[in-house]
Formats: C-alpha cells, structure tokens, sequence
C-alpha cells in the first residue's frame, strides 16, 4: 500500500480558531479512545483515500502577534497549508493573503493551498463573501472550504481535502520533501515514525475514522 | 484570552518584513531577511569569503550584552577562530592536499582516538545487540562497513570544508545509506521498522564517535552565541508565568514536580551526543510540558499554551550550550526525523523558544518599558516565593555544572604537574646521560691530538696562507747555496718555481685539508712536477721537511700576523687567483699559463726579482723554465708583495 507522509501547517489571523479547528478534528478523533490526549498543536492522524494512505502531521502554530516573526520556522517543509480566516473580520481575509504570499515566496517546493471561512455560524456578520473567498482561493490555486469549531462543521473536508490534494501531489511526484512508501507491509511506515506514544496511540482509532471518510468521499476524488 | 491583548503591544509589521526592504517578510534565522535575499546574500558570502571571514556578525544586540570580562575573552575567540580558519583556508590550497599519504596516516590517528574508550559507543552496541541479533551477518558487516566509509567521508572533509559544507556531507551520507538500504539485496528481508532502527543506529554511533569535532567546532560562532544567550536569560531569570501569560498552576505540587522533570530534561541534552538523543531530550521535555499544561488547562493544551510554557522552561533552565546544541542538531540530525515528527515540532518550538528569548522585549511581555528596564536592572525583584526559588534552581544547576568544570580543571591541573614533573625528570636524567656520554667520549678521545689541530684551524681560516709555503723555500734554499754549490743550482731552480708555488697556491686545498704533515707531502707534489730537478729536488725537500717542522709553528704564526694585516679585498682576490692556478700548476702548461696571465704578468716580475736575481743570476742554464714561470704567476701584485714579504719574514725568521 502507497503511503505518504506530510506536513500540514495551520496559520491564520490571530483569534481567527485555527486551534478551536484542531482541537475539534482532534477531539472527535480521540474522543472514541480513552487514552487522554495532552496535546492539540501537534498530531498525526492518517486517511485512507482509496488505496492510499496519507499520514498528516498537523502543525498548530501560537497565533499570538509576539510569535508572528516564528512563523517560518514552523512552515519550513510544509506540503500542505491550512490557512485560515474569520469570516466576519474582513482584515483577517486579508491576512490570510498576507500568509498565502509569504508562503509562496518562502516555501520552494510545491505545496497544497487550502483556504478556510470559519465560523460560519456567525452567519448574520459575514463580511468576506463565499464567492470573494472563492474567486480568491482558485487564484491562487487553492481549495476554499467554510467552517464551524463551534458547531463542528466543515472541518473533517478541510482534512480530507487537503489529503486529497497531497495525493495529486505525489502523482506529480515534484515534491521531494513529501515522503512517499511504496510498501507491501502497510504497518511498517506506522511504527517507523517512532516515538509518538503520545499522540501516537489514537492512530488506531483515526485509521477507522478515516476509512469512513474515504468511503464518505470517495465520489469528489472523481469529479 | 487573545482577544483581551492590546493591539498597540503588537509587533510592528515593518520589523518583520525583510531587512532588505524587498517587502517580503524576514526571518530571524536568517539574520532578518526574506528567503530570497538571505539566500543571495549567502551566495555573496560565499564569494567573499576568500577574503575577510563572514562569521563575526554577532548582532548588535548581543553587542551590548558582552560584559567587560566577555569582551576580552571574546578577542581569544575570535583569534582562535581565525587560526581555525586560516588552518582551513591552508588546507583548502592543493598544494597542502596533496600529501595524502600523511593526512591519511593522520586520519586513522584521528580515527583510532575518536572511537577508542568511549563507553558511549559500547553502551550503544548493547543498546542495538537486540536488533542486530535479529538481522543477518551480513547485514550487520554491511552496516558496519557503511559506518567505517561514512567516518572516512567525514573525516576527509573535517578539515578542508566549512561546517556548513560537512553538515551537508552528514546529511547526504544519511541519504545514501538510505537508498543503500533500499536497493541493497542484503537488506530485502528487513522490515521498514528495522531499517529505520539502522539508520538510526549509524546515525548514532557515527556522531557519537565524531562528536568531538562536530559539537561547537572552534570555526564557528556558536560559542559566543551560547555565551551571550547564557547572560541573556541569567538577565530575564525574573521573567515569570504570568508574564508569559502561560498557565502553569503552580500551587499543585505535581505541576511544579512537571516543572522541575522539564527542566532536568532540557539541560540533559548538553550531555547527550547523538544528535536524536538531544532530540529526545527536547521531546521528554516538551511532553512534560504538555502534562503539566493539561494539570493546569484541565484539557488537552494548544500551541498557544505550549509555546509560552517552552519558553518558560527554557528560561528557568538556562540549558548550557543551548545555542550549539541547536546549530548541531539543526546540521547533524537526520534531516528526515528533524523536518517532520513530534521531535520536529518541539525541536521547532524550542528554536522559536530561543528566537523568542534573544529578542524580547516590553512589549512581547505585554509590560511597560519602564517595569521592564527596572526589571532588567536589577531594581525591582520578582516576589514571588516559588520564581525565587526556581531563580535559585537555576544557580543551583549553574552550581553542579561549574563545580564539574572545577572539577574536571582541577584533574588535569593535577595531570598537568604530574607532567611537567615527569618531564623535569626526564630533563635532568637527559642532562646526567649526556654529561656522562660526553665525558665518556672525552675519555676515548685522547687529548694529544689537540696540539695537531690548531695548526690546521689557522691555515684552513686564512685565504692568505697560500703565501706561506713559498717562504719556507726560499729560505731553506738559502743556506744551502752557500752550503754546496750543486745544491744552490737546485735552490735556484726551486726559487724560480717559488713564484709558481705562491701562485700556483697548490697547497691550497690540501693545506686546508690536511694537517701539517700533509703541508710537506703537498710539497712533495708541488716540487714533483718540475720534471728538471727530479729526484734531487724531491729528497731535498723531503730533507726540508724535517727541518721545516722545527719552524712550522712560528712560521704560521708570522704568516698569520700577516693574514691579518693584508686587506680583504687582496685577500679574496688572491684567493681567486690562485684557486684559478690550481689547474695550470698540475698541468704544468706553460704556454697556457702564459696567455692567461700575461696582461698582469708585467708587475709581477720586479718583486720577486729583486729577492731572487742575486742568488740565481749566474743559471741561466735553467732559463727557459726561469722566463715561463714569472709570466705565469705574475698575476697578483698584491700577492706578490706578500708573497715575497712573505718570504722576506720567513727567511728573516729562518736566519734569527
Ligand atoms: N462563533 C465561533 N467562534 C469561534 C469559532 N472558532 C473559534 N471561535 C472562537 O474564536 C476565538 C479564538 O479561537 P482560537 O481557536 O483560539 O483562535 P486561534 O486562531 O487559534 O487564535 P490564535 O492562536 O490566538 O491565533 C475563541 O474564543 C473561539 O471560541 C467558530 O467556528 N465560531
Ligand atoms: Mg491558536
């Protein structure tokens, strides 16, 4: 079975739910396990997409203004960014620009561009309009997702996508960052990452999560 | 909790942008430009680096945090880091390179010393038995082969290359051992988990063997930067939780022990080797972080809660070395276990930790500048009783460690007198063998030949004393025509080679040369060649001998006395004169003689004549030999003078 492993930065605006985003998708993994999880701004979560499985090692990053001069540091080596905005602070559209620019002049390889509106459940405050958001995001080259942390939706489709996206990447095979198994034991990759006992324990739980996911989604891979 | 910080505390966005000003963002690791421009200005470096060295920019702002004491210390830096460089940049020119045969011979040294007695690399050997019990012979020689080559590659490159050249080299070999691993049949059998467990195994062993010369090499700056990030946190040691704004509930004592078991962790890594077990070190203590967050958030912590922690930690810790430990996982890690992971992430973390201590300021504390510079200097203290005593864990740390340096200096002072003992000892035992040595040669050596010696000593040191066998002739022959008359006939004759002797100066060589004794045999041969007196000639002289011993030493003496009193110049030129005889007087070529010293030849005649002519007039038998000879050897004017001075204290000498 095909593996690949990558890296997955959140960035985004200040207050914008960028961990609200990551502590729901994670909570919702590991809520069915009773390991405790002790943190939410790093994890590995694997998807099956069909015949292939992509590891994600999702990057949180301290949105505080005091670490924005950090943020290279935490997107060096990225192959996917999850750039988030809120959809009712228009500026916050624009930092997200601000982000999707910085990347494309600091990062070299090729890497999957995924826009997210969130709290679209303030719905009556919307400032950035589906279709800008949109527009912009195909600009770009990238996926526009909207989504709730509150009321928890949108935000399996961001992961999912963005596993999608990075599976196209592979094909492309340009990346050389993203790490690629073709294996025929589908475990090895797994215990080869090593001492992620932490968060690592969920894998199983994730991995069953996920087949649903694929099999959820499987029809977009076509169109 | 974000949403209640002041946005005039934010950071500025023209002090992130690119120092270049190309409106792209900077990055503190690359010294605040954007990607494009740092990558420029490295290649520019790059180019000057032929000329002055790249690696003195410590910031302005380690600038002010040297202490006067550090200022000196960092000049012993910086020439240590230039003989370094200087050393490379030798090593760099071919010519320095091509010795290969030593430099490898040197290699092996290095090798042989670098992986003998380390417990280290034996406690890894039993670490790993497990797995290598589990894989075949051959895996394992292949492995163990693969090291040896990857230690060789390093190695070759240890001298000529900058450190960021080797860390490339490092990285590489990872790769190929990598793709080794893949292709190789030896390993198909092997489970990825296993390969995995080698990779590590080699990445391992190789930089805990190379360790020492990896680790904060003396080429670099990085331990000036540990240095002033050292005195930076001793400085921020009052920065406390709440300022981080980080939620560390330390009134639970499990969270102070967390506190406590991060710290231990952090400053563990300086004593780790291998690049991953730094990297452990970092992930045990960020997962600690971690717990201790979730005692105090009561659920899982994020990224906005573990970084202010970290740094928290950090500056609680004040890790030694921090900066190198940094720079040499950063270069020596397995890049594929540094970019992605948990290891990655916290490693990640701790960099921006560090970043985010070097330049804070008020405002990343979200604290008037006033509180803040009161803070810093020392005006104001933190009051809290559990920030003290965390304050005092860090001295006590700062303690243990020094007390192990003390230690340690304390050894080698101790190893260092049992030395210079050692060799005092040596010394005077090298002194006793050599006194004894020379007296017992004293002993084989019979003083008598002493008085032999001197006499050589002085002739050899005169280029004049050319002119001393001339002397004796004349003067013997003297006497000995008014002795007989068939004997005066000889003496005449021999006067008329007199002049051939000065200058033909044959005894030149052999005077020097050989001691007196010789004198007379050199005698013997210049008298030989003058096929005219034939054996008369020579029993003459050789009777000359005997009495010429009696006279030698004074003889000398008065010649010597005249050495000195003839210019230099005459003196070398003479010399050249005759060395230029020397040839002509063995041959005996006259008429050749004749053309090369004619020009000259017209003052040589009169000084000699005036001696000679009274005692020789009447043997005209002879004459032929008697025009040639003049001609030939009146040459040197000067010579002639003392030549026949010479002659004239000599026989002066003989008849007193
Ligand atoms: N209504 C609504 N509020 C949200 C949503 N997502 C996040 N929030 C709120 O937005 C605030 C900021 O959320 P965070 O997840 O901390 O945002 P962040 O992007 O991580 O912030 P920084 O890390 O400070 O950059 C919190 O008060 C959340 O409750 C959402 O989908 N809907
Ligand atoms: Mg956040």
């Amino acid at each position: 079975m095909r593996t690949i492993e990558a890296k997955v930065v959140v960035l985004g605006a200040q207050g914008v739910g960028k961990t609200s985003m990551v502590v729901r998708y994670v909570g919702k993994m590991f809520s069915h396990h009773i390991s405790p999880t002790i943190g939410a701004s790093f994890f590995t979560c694997r998807l099956n997409v069909e015949d292939t499985r992509v590891k994600l090692q999702v990057w949180d990053t301290a949105g505080q203004e005091r670490f924005r001069s950090m943020a290279p540091m935490y997107y060096r080596n990225a192959n996917a960014a999850l750039i988030v905005f809120d959809i009712t602070q228009y500026e916050t559209f624009d930092a997200m620009k601000t982000w999707v620019k910085e990347l494309q002049r600091n990062v070299l390889e090729p890497m999957v561009l995924s826009v997210v509106g969130n709290k679209t459940d303030l719905e009556s405050r919307r400032q950035v309009t589906r279709e800008e958001a949109l527009q912009y995001a195909a600009s770009i080259g990238g996926n526009y997702f909207e989504s709730s942390a509150v009321n928890d939706e949108g935000i399996e489709d961001v992961f999912l996508n963005t596993a999608i996206g990075l599976i196209r990447l592979a094909q492309d095979s340009l990346c050389s960052s993203l790490r690629i198994y073709d294996l025929s034991d589908p475990m090895s990759p797994v215990s080869s990452v090593g001492n992620e006992s932490g968060v690592g324990q969920n894998h199983h739980s994730l991995q069953m999560t996920s087949v649903e996911h694929a099999e959820v989604e499987r029809p977009r891979l076509c169109c | 909790m974000y949403s209640k910080k002041n946005p005039s505390l934010r950071i500025n966005e023209a002090d992130l942008k690119c120092k270049n000003g190309c409106g792209y963002y900077g990055n503190e690791e690359w010294e605040g430009l954007c990607s494009k421009c740092h990558h420029e200005h490295l290649q520019r470096e790059r180019l000057k680096k032929t000329g002055g060295h790249s690696g003195l920019h410590h910031g302005e702002r380690d600038g002010d945090k040297h202490t006067k004491s550090a200022v000196g210390f960092s000049k012993f830096e910086e020439k240590k880091r230039q003989q370094a460089e200087k050393k490379t940049k030798l090593l760099k020119l071919s010519v320095f390179r091509k010795s290969s045969n030593s430099k490898d011979l040197i290699r092996s040294e290095q090798f042989q010393e670098l992986y003998s007695a380390t417990p280290e690399l034996e406690k890894l050997k039993q670490d790993y038995q497990d797995l290598f019990s589990s894989v075949s012979q051959s895996v394992e020689r292949d492995v163990l082969k693969s090291i040896n080559s990857f230690n060789v590659n390093v190695l070759k490159n240890a001298d000529i290359g900058t450190i960021d050249e080797l860390s490339e080299v490092v990285q590489n070999l990872y790769q190929v051992f990598a793709k080794r691993m893949e292709a190789s049949i030896i390993y198909t059998d092997l489970s990825q988990e296993k390969k995995e467990m080698l990779l590590d195994f080699v990445e391992k062993y190789v930089m805990t063997g190379l360790y020492r010369i990896l680790f904060c090499p003396p080429s670099t700056t990085d331990e000036d930067k540990d240095l002033s990030l050292q005195n930076r946190i001793r400085q921020l040691n009052w920065v406390n939780a709440q300022h981080l704004d980080c939620s560390i509930n330390e009134t639970q004592s499990e969270v102070c022990d967390l506190v406590y078991t991060a710290i231990a962790d952090i400053i563990g890594m300086d004593s780790a080797k291998a690049p991953q077990d730094k990297l452990s070190c970092i992930v045990r203590c960020c997962r600690n972080i971690f717990l201790l967050l979730q005692q105090s958030v009561g659920g899982p912590a994020s990224a906005d809660e573990f970084l202010p922690a970290l740094i928290f930690i950090v500056l609680k810790a004040n890790p030694a070395r921090l900066k190198s430990n940094i720079n040499y996982i950063t270069r020596f890690c397995n890049a594929s276990r540094l970019m992605s992971g948990e290891g990655g992430y916290y490693f990640t973390n701790l960099c921006c930790a560090v970043s985010f201590i070097e330049n804070l300021t008020a405002e990343s504390l979200n604290m008037p500048v006033e509180e803040f510079e009161q803070y810093m200097s020392g005006e104001v203290i933190p009051t809290s009783t559990w920030e003290s005593a965390l304050m005092m864990c860090e001295g006590m740390h700062l303690m243990y460690e020094q007390l192990a340096t003390l230690d340690d200096l304390h050894n080698r002072y101790t190893r260092f007198g049992e030395g210079a003992l050692a060799l005092k000892e040596e010394m005077q035992k090298f002194k006793i063998d050599i006194a004894d040595e020379v007296a017992a040669v004293l002993a084989r050596t019979p003083l008598t030949i002493q008085p032999r010696k001197t006499p050589t000593d002085i002739d050899s040191e005169n280029p004049t004393c050319e002119s001393l066998p001339p002397p004796i002739v004349p003067q013997i022959v003297a006497p000995q025509i008014g002795l007989e008359p068939d004997s005066v006939k000889k003496t005449e004759s021999a006067e008329d080679s007199q002049p051939n002797i000065t200058a033909a100066a044959l005894p030149h060589d052999y005077l020097s040369l050989s001691s007196p004794l010789v004198f007379s045999h050199s005698l013997d041969e210049l008298t030989t060649p003058d096929d005219i007196f034939g054996a008369q000639a020579l029993s003459f002289v050789q009777g000359l001998t005997s009495i010429n011993y009696d006279i030698d030493l004074s003889d000398l003496s008065a010649d010597n006395s005249y050495a000195e009193d003839v210019p230099a110049a005459d003196g070398h030129k003479s010399s050249a004169m005759l060395s230029l005889e020397v040839k002509p007087a063995e041959e005996l070529t006259p008429s050749l003689l004749d053309n090369t010293e004619s020009p000259t030849g017209d003052l040589l005649p009169s000084p000699i004549k005036p001696l000679c002519t009274g005692e020789y007039q009447g043997f005209a038998a002879q004459g032929w030999q008697i025009h040639s000879i003049p001609c030939e050897t009146g040459d040197t004017p000067s010579l002639n003078s003392d030549a026949c001075g010479n002659v004239d204290s000599a026989s002066s000498q003989f008849q007193t």
